[in-house]
């Protein structure tokens, strides 16, 4: 990852022409951009959800229970004759806010730890790592599974859980990029001219840190909106009458036969957000880092 | 890469030996498919359905009943009650051994149940009027009881009625649930947890000749669908707890058949009257159970498979209370409740759901009936061992839907959750009227007495509403067309005597 | 070789501890109380109170934690409260369903990414390039339990030509065993092979930037022999290092592949512990699965040691 450093320029400040480089490096990567695309799409959707949504996402309709899709429903109706394809488009809600909101949980809790263990060196770092290896070392759902048990069911507590599980990696990842920061030049000039120990850790090494961090971050992302999904699928997330992709998939396993339309299209949904995040993640992971 | 590979190989290879053996269909074997992995096999401290089942097959019991709920002798010939109802007479089968080959006679009897009163015995509740228990001959054990006992014999018709070798209870002790010895028709051969539990037939069983299989294996397989494409695959032939919604499937199917069992059970909404709120009104209380149609939840959730209901025994039981029907869903007169009560709409309620499917869609149904009755329903689901203790603990405003899965007496269905002291009073419902007459009940040896004293008490229950009965449960089984002479204990568990696979 | 390994396995320990610990202390935080779920909340107060006492729940956590980890060095993990059996035997039961699962999941994805990887290597920046990322971060993208759900709803329910979930043991009868773990293991395979692809490439493309390969071009050496005998042979280091570190993934998948395919194995038996807050049984999966992933990184670590000389020197 020696990589950030070669296209960050000393400094906390970057040029303006390597951003636009940047930019057009990324703008050249045509799955990196569909990803943006979409991810793009899903966010819209969900701010504007109830401008799009035909119908209220938790209104019941007994007369119409699991009917497939047509014109009235495109996406058909669930098990209490609720539209599929409103749902949906409420759960990008959940979905995306659980993704996001998970993830800033993960780098808030994760990144200070890194750097400063990193940072700081010594036993310290070392104890503060064979920690974060020991919570590496438990399957990530298994943890978030047991967490998620423990706080009891609902969105909120899902993302907790999620994030807590996913700190770790990025402790791991901010530590490493403080210990190639750490021994630059500027940072040792910086650290002889009496620049203060915290202004050092955020504006020069939490900056140059930066890049790989946000790759992870938009890859964490993909990987936290699969985790909720699988939670709310275990009834660990988003709580009833509100959607959730998760929770859609849950209740449509039991109806597969007669109404496999529930769970065709909240899997489309989850799979093209996370493929959106994942391709826009690759690309930023590209045109940040042209070694390869 | 080779020696990886070639690790990862002897690693599965050891790990496939450790498997243990066994279950290969041969003809007379009879597959079954469960819906949860049984706890203990030992029905001192077991508390799950699929337990019974799993006991139902292996063991017989002291007394059995049929679907009517009607009493038959099993290890126990014969019975009778002394005058004052507080001694029982039971006169036991001669000649009968347990799976062990130890004899069984009036000692074992006296063990067994004193066995289940012991300290730790989920049982114990259930025979705390016993007394004691004497050996009058081999064949003849006298139980005395502290109280008029009446439903002391629909006991020994469930649990409590199955009696294990004396010699396994005093070799095996706690660990009698791995690998039980009792005396029926089948015994344990092996048990691998989650997968399957393979039971062999005893040869020397008295009653041997009316078992047709030698072996019945037990699968477990908790997922409703997967459950189902297996009957459908023939790779099991008996299959329990079909989903309502797919009974259509099944009805459909020429080579399967659907198997409605009748089972005194109901699903509740358990209101707290100890939680400072609207409730905790009963004009609220009114109201909450106008807002509810029980009749769609039936139909919506359940299929219209299951039988709508306001009183602890469902409309077409004979314990029913006609003079207290059903009453229609009514949000206007509600909403009037509410007003009367001097509360502003909508009344916020929090239920506490267990985190099960259907569970879960009903509690959405009433979230969204309550809506437009006045209520604001919001739902906390929570898997199943958290709302024991909430609900222990008082931390909870309703909790449901809840019940008592399957009773082979109405005692099991009343006395447990509305006496005062019941253990299942979750409510905490404490009514002198009420606990008079649950008293009364119990004393009552002469059955139409007792069967007018529970429709008093249902006629209290509808007063005072701390419960909201929803509906009553109905046991869906399907099997291949071939199955023949299936039947079940009035709790709906199957016997398996007189049943043939063509 | 022999000391690097021996430092390797001494470091480890302070981790499995650490593990220990964190396993311990989460299994404290969950909420329910185990006394009452075995008792149905049916149970008189005393009674509880007598499980409590005889499941030793009253004790001081450091003496619970001391009475668990001791326990744990004999092997015994305890005992389910639910069905009286010991835990150890029932997890002994589970492993190799899981990884028959988990290993039949790894040669999916060893026989799907690796010569993808290669071909996306050979034809870089071509059309084939970009069809292999995208189906690698497809791979990734599909949530393994809508995959399965949707497997089921074709092969199963409308064709009828797998079962729909269950295990049979490969020596009961391989043919059925392999007719159940097909669906399950092509789930638990596809994200890997996404991985598989993705870390194929790459380390093919570093590989054959090397002198050597370039050297064998100019000799003339056939396309076909450099890239299989010398880049293959090189790139397969990271490769089987990635491999043996997906382990702990594969675990982790198997969580809600077991559940969605009836799998009695590991997975399926932490979902239902958790639910029925087995706290023993919990532990003994998650401090086993955490063993479990730091073996393997030891393993995937002397691996790396014993194929490149050049770590060798350093670090020795």
């Amino acid at each position: 990852m020696s990589a950030t450093v070669d296209i960050a320029p000393p400094g906390p400040a970057r040029a303006p022409g390597q951003i636009a480089w940047i930019v057009r490096r990324f703008l050249r990567n045509k799955a990196a951009v569909a990803g943006l695309i979409v991810v793009g799409l899903f966010v819209l959707v969900a701010i504007f959800a109830p401008l799009l949504a035909p119908y209220d996402p938790i209104k019941t309709n007994w007369s119409e229970i699991r009917h497939a899709p047509s014109a009235a429903h495109w996406f058909g109706t669930d098990e209490l004759g609720r539209d599929i394809f409103s749902r949906i488009i409420y759960g990008a809600r959940a979905s995306l806010m659980a993704g996001v909101v998970s993830v800033v949980i993960a780098f808030v809790v994760g990144v200070p730890i890194g750097i400063v263990s990193g940072y700081v060196g010594g036993v310290f770092d070392t104890v503060v790592m064979r920690v974060i290896d020991a919570f590496l070392a438990i399957p990530f759902l298994i943890m978030a599974i047991a967490l998620a048990a423990f706080l009891g069911p609902s969105l909120t507590n899902a993302m907790i859980a999620i994030g807590i599980s996913t700190a770790p990696i990025f402790a791991r990842l901010a530590r490493g990029q403080t210990l190639v920061v750490k021994v630059e030049e500027y940072i040792e000039a910086a650290y002889s001219l009496g620049v203060r120990p915290m202004t050092i850790l955020t504006r020069y090494i939490f900056v140059n840190a930066f890049p790989p961090l946000l790759v992870q971050s938009t890859l964490a992302i993909a990987t936290a909106i699969i985790a909720e999904a699988a939670l709310a699928f275990l009834g660990l997330g988003q709580q009833p009458p509100n959607a959730s992709w998760g929770s859609m998939l849950n209740t449509a396993r039991m109806a597969l036969s007669q109404a496999p339309w529930m769970s065709i299209y909240p899997g489309v949904a989850i799979f093209l957000t996370v493929l959106g995040f994942n391709l826009l993640g690759d690309g930023l992971h590209d045109a940040l880092d042209p070694k390869d | 890469m080779k020696r990886l590979a070639s690790r990862m190989r002897s690693a599965a290879l050891t790990g496939l030996l450790l498997t243990a053996l066994g279950g290969v269909a041969h003809a007379t074997d009879l597959r079954i498919a469960l819906a949860d992995d049984p706890d203990a096999l030992d029905t001192r401290t077991n508390r799950a359905q699929t337990g019974v089942t799993v006991m139902t097959v292996m063991c017989d019991h002291l007394l059995w009943t049929d679907s009517e709920l009607t009493l038959l002798p099993g290890l126990a010939k014969s019975w009778s009650w002394s005058p004052d109802g507080t001694e029982l007479t039971l006169d036991l089968v001669e000649g009968a051994t347990f799976q062990d080959g130890t004899p069984f006679d009036a000692e074992a009897v006296k063990i067994n149940i004193e066995r289940y009163q012991t300290p730790g015995s989920q049982r114990a509740d259930d025979i705390s009027t016993i007394k004691s228990v004497e050996v009058v001959s081999p064949s003849r054990v006298l139980i005395k009881t502290s109280e008029p006992s009446a439903q002391l014999l629909g006991k020994f018709a469930e649990r409590v009625g199955v009696m294990f070798s004396p010699k396994a209870i005093k070799e095996l002790g706690d660990d009698l649930g791995r690998a039980p010895v009792c005396i029926g028709p089948y015994k344990f051969v092996e048990r691998v947890a989650q997968d399957r539990i393979v039971v062999a037939k005893d040869p020397n069983y008295y009653d041997a000749a009316k078992y047709a299989f030698d072996r019945v294996i037990f699968r477990i397989i908790p997922d409703d669908a997967v459950r189902l494409t297996n009957l459908q695959a023939g790779e099991v032939d008996l299959i329990e707890k079909i989903d309502p919604s797919s009974v259509a499937t099944v009805e459909q199917d020429a080579k399967l058949q659907l198997i409605p069992l009748k089972v005194l059970s109901n699903q509740t909404l358990v209101i707290n009257l100890d939680h400072k709120g609207p409730l905790q009104d009963p004009k609220i209380r009114e109201a909450l159970e106008l807002s509810l149609d029980r009749q769609a939840i039936v139909d919506v959730a359940f299929a219209g498979q299951y039988k709508a209901g306001n009183q602890f025994t469902p409309p077409d039981s004979p314990f029913y209370n006609t003079d207290l029907p059903m009453p229609a869903r009514d949000p206007a007169k509600a909403k009037a409740l509410i007003a009367e009560a001097g509360l502003k709409e909508p009344v916020p309620v929090t239920i506490l759901v267990p985190n099960r499917p259907l569970l879960v869609r009903v509690a959405e149904m009433m979230q969204a009936m309550g809506s437009d009755a006045g209520f604001d329903l919001k739902l906390d689901v929570v898997d199943f061992g958290t709302t024991l203790k909430l609900t222990n603990e008082g931390n909870f405003e309703v909790w449901g839907p809840i019940g008592v899965q399957f009773a082979n007496d109405v005692d099991t269905a009343a006395f447990p959750v509305l006496h005062s002291t019941g253990g299942r009073n979750l409510s905490r419902y404490k009514s002198a009227e009420m606990d008079k007459i649950l008293e009364a009940t119990r004393t009552a040896t002469d059955p139409k007495e007792r069967m007018r004293f529970f429709k008093e008490a249902a006629a209290v229950a509808v007063k005072d509403r701390p419960v909201i009965y929803l509906y009553h449960l109905r046991p869906l089984f399907a099997a291949t067309s071939k199955l023949k002479g299936f039947h079940a204990t009035g709790d709906a568990f199957i016997r398996l005597d007189g049943v043939t696979l063509d | 070789m022999f000391s690097f390994i021996v430092r390797r396995v001494l470091a480890a320990i302070p981790t499995l501890f650490i593990i220990s610990v964190i396993v311990f202390s989460l299994q404290q935080l969950l909420p329910g109380d185990p006394a009452l779920l075995v008792t149905g909340g049916e149970a008189s107060a005393e009674t509880l109170a007598q499980i409590r006492e005889q499941f030793g729940f009253n004790d001081p956590l450091v003496v619970q934690y001391w009475h668990w980890i001791t326990d744990v060095f004999h092997g015994d993990f305890g005992t389910s409260y639910r069905t009286r059996e010991a835990i150890g035997p029932m997890l002994a039961s589970k492993i190799p369903v899981t990884l028959t699962l988990a290993t039949a999941a790894m040669i999916i994805s060893l026989v799907i990414g690796i010569p993808a990887g290669i071909l996306a290597a050979i034809w870089r920046g071509r059309g084939w390039d970009h069809a292999v990322t995208v189906i690698a971060l497809s791979g990734i993208s599909i949530p393994n339990f809508w995959l399965g759900i949707i497997l089921i709803l074709v092969f199963a329910v409308n064709l009828g030509w797998l079962p729909a979930g269950g295990y049979v043991s490969f020596l009961e009868d391989p043919v059925q065993c392999l007719r159940t773990i097909a669906m399950p293991a092509f789930v638990l395979g596809a994200a890997l092979a996404g991985a598989m692809m993705r870390h194929t490439r790459s380390a093919m493309l570093t590989v054959m930037r090397q002198d050597y390969v370039r050297t064998a071009r100019a000799k003339g050496v056939a396309e076909k022999t450099v890239i299989l005998k010398h880049a293959f042979l090189n790139a397969q280091v990271p490769i089987i290092t990635l491999a043996t570190l997906q382990f702990g993934t594969l675990l982790a998948g198997a969580v809600l592949t077991e559940q969605i395919f009836s799998i009695p194995g590991i997975g399926k038996m932490v979902v239902d512990a958790v639910f029925n807050r087995e706290y023993q049984a919990v532990q003994a999966i998650t401090l086993l699965s955490g063993a479990a992933f730091v073996l393997m990184s030891l393993l995937a670590d002397v691996l790396y040691f014993i194929a490149n000389p050049k770590l060798r020197t350093k670090t020795l």
